[in-house]
């Protein structure tokens, strides 16, 4: 079971978001687009008329050979998003483009074919794989149904898989049951990889197996991506691993993007407020360090109550949510701040800032709410 | 919080070769935990960190005695001079009302989804005290303002569904607190929540330990959680303690590799991106199936042939902590140096 854990180059590419309006013609994509979210929105409509906007009005474009990182809590449209994206589930509006084929308007069998392409890893190892079947049969059965391989030929590439995600011939025969939770998320990795397929949507890929295996199956994945060229769809809610995989990033937050951009100037510059909390809620391996946590800022997720109709939605959790009554009335866009690097948010700020402004407004009984543009420093933030 | 060592070293409980076996169909028994041991003190916080398997839920449930039978257990577990392993289950059932009390990891699964929040909360403290239900129900109004769950008197009525992922686990804390317990016992009671909601409930309990004056024991996988709330940490491997440290050390220069390892293959958010997370090969044994000598010998970077063959005994290091690896006392002096 030795991985080959060489450090990797980074594919140097990029993604880049887009604002809805920019999105015309995305069929004439750039070839090295290979899957694109235009104003993609997904609406569940309860009992008593009310609806939920698990996605609402979302678009990114991934970029082929990057990983591109979804991120925010439970709730926050991610992972509809992903499922979005591989069609398993209808748009209420939008479009989903995948290698230049608008998938929103494909038929079944056109859309079967066009799945070969695009692949699913689960979050739940043992819950993804049909505990009824042994490993050899659930990895095979795709080979069967796409490909049409028999015999030895099937055999022969089984072995081939099992052997990509570092797993030795003899666990063909086992079955879940007989597996550790690593070793059936690489049964889960090795079916997916089964079609050669060029884009791989991780859905809390991780999220279930524990640290030390973890750490051995992102060094899987990574060094995969490397080997075969592959493009992923991260998604998680732990945004250090999110950092480490990907690329690009973007954050959700109740249905919508509300930061994305590449990586590194994400996180060396994050502005939006839910940003810093999931960054600072994050539990840290240090005893003095997480002792200070208390003095951080972590917003209030659990009593904020009902998300907001009206205005900024992060505003119920955000402590300068109630400075202004822009974010009570205007729903903020996402605008870019440097290049690539945008925030929806009417103060986007660092966490430093947010913090200042804290203390300041406890300071001074709370009272200094009027003075909310002075928050705005940044000059290019004027800019779109 | 956690440099504020056990104020009078006053031992609350006792747990002492603590071992939960059980019996199979064919061949011998298997064993989970294999000899456990720890003290707990008055307004101590002791953390049992460790990968799944490794044993330590199930030492956590077998302090309750919430094993499921047919199950083997031996060892003692002193609350006060009182064996638990030795009392009726009528005298079990009443430590459980009134001194120790559980907190689940899933309070979905853990909650009664067809009574109210409120009607369990009552029902803990009507267990634990001699108390009219009025009374009681003013108690459970207190709880629930106390853990921070808004609007208490109405919420009382609600049932667990229509509380959040957050807002139930405060609930499962209000439940434990009900009878006013000596010992906590939190078996990852953040796992299932999301990174904000965690840090929330995390701090929760912090306060309210303190505020109690509680002894808790928190069980978790996550490395981070335990260094925030802890003042010392037991790691388990394989059913057994192999690293026990004021939380301080532990982080600062883990001596077992296990604990070494465990700590490397946290990813942190300030993690070079250009390398790969250093990982432990290899998976957890099973029970069944333990390697022979130090269980840790076929995933450990520094095994030798002893290893393979000799079981390591626990090698006292600096007077406060102890380590299970025959090669500890020399890794204790170098990694004060070197670290890694």
């Amino acid at each position: 079971m030795s991985l080959r854990a060489r450090a990797s180059e980074r594919v140097e590419c990029r993604g880049s978001m887009m604002t809805p309006h920019q999105t015309a013609g995305a069929e004439a994509s750039p070839p090295n687009v290979i899957a694109s979210a235009d104003d993609l929105s997904r609406h569940y409509a309860l009992r008593g008329g009310d609806v939920v906007r698990a996605v609402d009005g979302v678009s990114f474009k991934v970029q082929r050979g990057e990983t591109f990182g979804l991120v925010g809590e439970s709730g926050s449209g991610k992972s509809t998003v992903a499922r979005l994206l591989l069609r398993l589930e209808r748009p209420t509006a939008g479009r989903v483009v995948f290698d230049g084929t608008d998938l929103t308007r494909l038929g079944d069998r056109e859309l079967r074919r066009q799945r070969r392409h695009m692949q699913l890893v689960f979050q739940d190892p043992f819950g993804a794989l049909n505990r009824r079947k042994t490993v050899e049969q659930i990895i095979g059965l795709p080979l069967k149904v796409h490909l049409g391989l028999k015999g030895e030929a099937r055999a022969t590439r089984i072995r081939e898989l099992l052997d990509l995600v570092g797993l030795r011939p003899e666990l063909g025969n086992r079955y879940p049951h007989q597996m550790s939770g690593g070793q059936c998320q690489r049964v889960g990795i090795a079916r997916a990889l089964a079609l050669d397929p060029e884009f791989i949507v991780l859905d809390e890929a991780v999220s279930a197996v524990d640290v030390s295996i973890r750490a051995q199956i992102l060094n899987l994945l990574r060094d995969l991506q490397q080997r075969l060229g592959l493009t992923y769809l991260f998604v998680s809610h732990d945004l250090a691993i999110v950092r480490y995989m990907s690329t690009t990033v973007a954050v959700m937050y109740q249905g919508r993007i509300v930061e994305s951009g590449p990586r590194d100037r994400l996180f060396e510059n994050p502005l939006h407020p839910y940003t810093h909390s999931l960054m600072s809620a994050i539990p840290v391996p240090d005893p003095a360090e997480e002792r200070a946590r208390s003095e951080k800022w972590v917003d209030r997720a659990d009593e904020a109550g009902a998300v907001p109709k009206t205005g900024c939605r992060f505003r119920a959790r955000c402590p300068l949510g109630t400075m202004s009554e822009k974010c009570e009335k205007e729903d903020p866009q996402l605008v870019e701040v440097s290049p690539d690097h945008r925030v929806a948010c009417h103060f986007p700020q660092s966490a430093e800032s947010i913090a200042i402004r804290l203390s300041k407004s406890t300071d001074a009984n709370a009272d200094g709410c009027g003075d909310v543009p002075s928050l705005v420093r940044t000059p290019e933030l004027r800019q779109t | 919080m956690s440099t504020m060592r056990s104020d009078q070293s006053t031992t609350l409980l006792m747990v002492d070769q603590l071992s939960v076996g059980f019996p199979r169909k064919h061949g011998e028994p298997v064993t989970p935990v294999r000899g456990v041991s720890f003290s707990l003190d008055r307004g101590q916080r002791l953390g049992i960190v460790g990968e799944s398997g490794s044993g330590k839920s199930l030492t956590a449930l077998a302090l309750m005695r919430l094993v499921h039978e047919p199950v083997a257990l031996g060892g003692r577990v002193l609350l006060d001079d009182t064996d638990l392993l030795g009392l009726s289950p009528r005298d079990m059932a009443s430590v459980r009302a009134h001194r120790m009390s559980l907190i689940y990891q899933d309070p979905m699964s853990a909650l009664n989804p067809v009574f109210t929040v409120g009607k369990q909360i009552i029902e803990a403290v009507r267990l634990a005290h001699d108390v009219s239900a009025k009374e009681a129900q003013a108690r459970a109004i207190d709880l629930l303002a106390d853990v921070g769950v808004p609007e208490p008197m109405r919420r009382i009525g609600s049932y667990p569904h229509e509380f959040s992922g957050g807002m139930r686990q405060r609930v499962m804390i209000a439940m434990a607190l009900a009878s006013d317990p000596d010992v906590l016992i939190a078996d990852e009671p953040t796992t299932a929540l999301d990174v904000t909601t965690q840090a929330r409930v995390m701090e929760l309990l912090s306060r309210i330990v303190a505020d109690r004056h509680l002894a808790v024991i928190l069980i978790t996988h996550d490395l981070g959680v335990a260094a925030g709330f802890c003042d010392e940490v037991e790691v388990m491997y394989a059913g057994r303690i192999v690293e026990s440290s004021p939380v301080d050390d532990l982080y600062a220069h883990p001596v077992h590799p296990y604990a070494e390892a465990l700590l490397g293959a946290v990813c942190r958010l300030d993690v070079d991106t250009t390398q790969p997370v250093p990982s432990i090969g290899g998976q957890p044994p099973l029970p069944d199936r333990l390697p022979s000598g130090c269980t840790f010998h076929p995933r450990c970077p520094y095994a030798t042939q002893r290893c393979a063959v000799e079981t390591p005994v626990p090698i006292t290091i600096e007077g406060v902590r102890f380590a299970e690896c025959h090669y500890a006392r020399e890794r204790a002096s170098v990694s004060s140096v070197g670290g890694q």
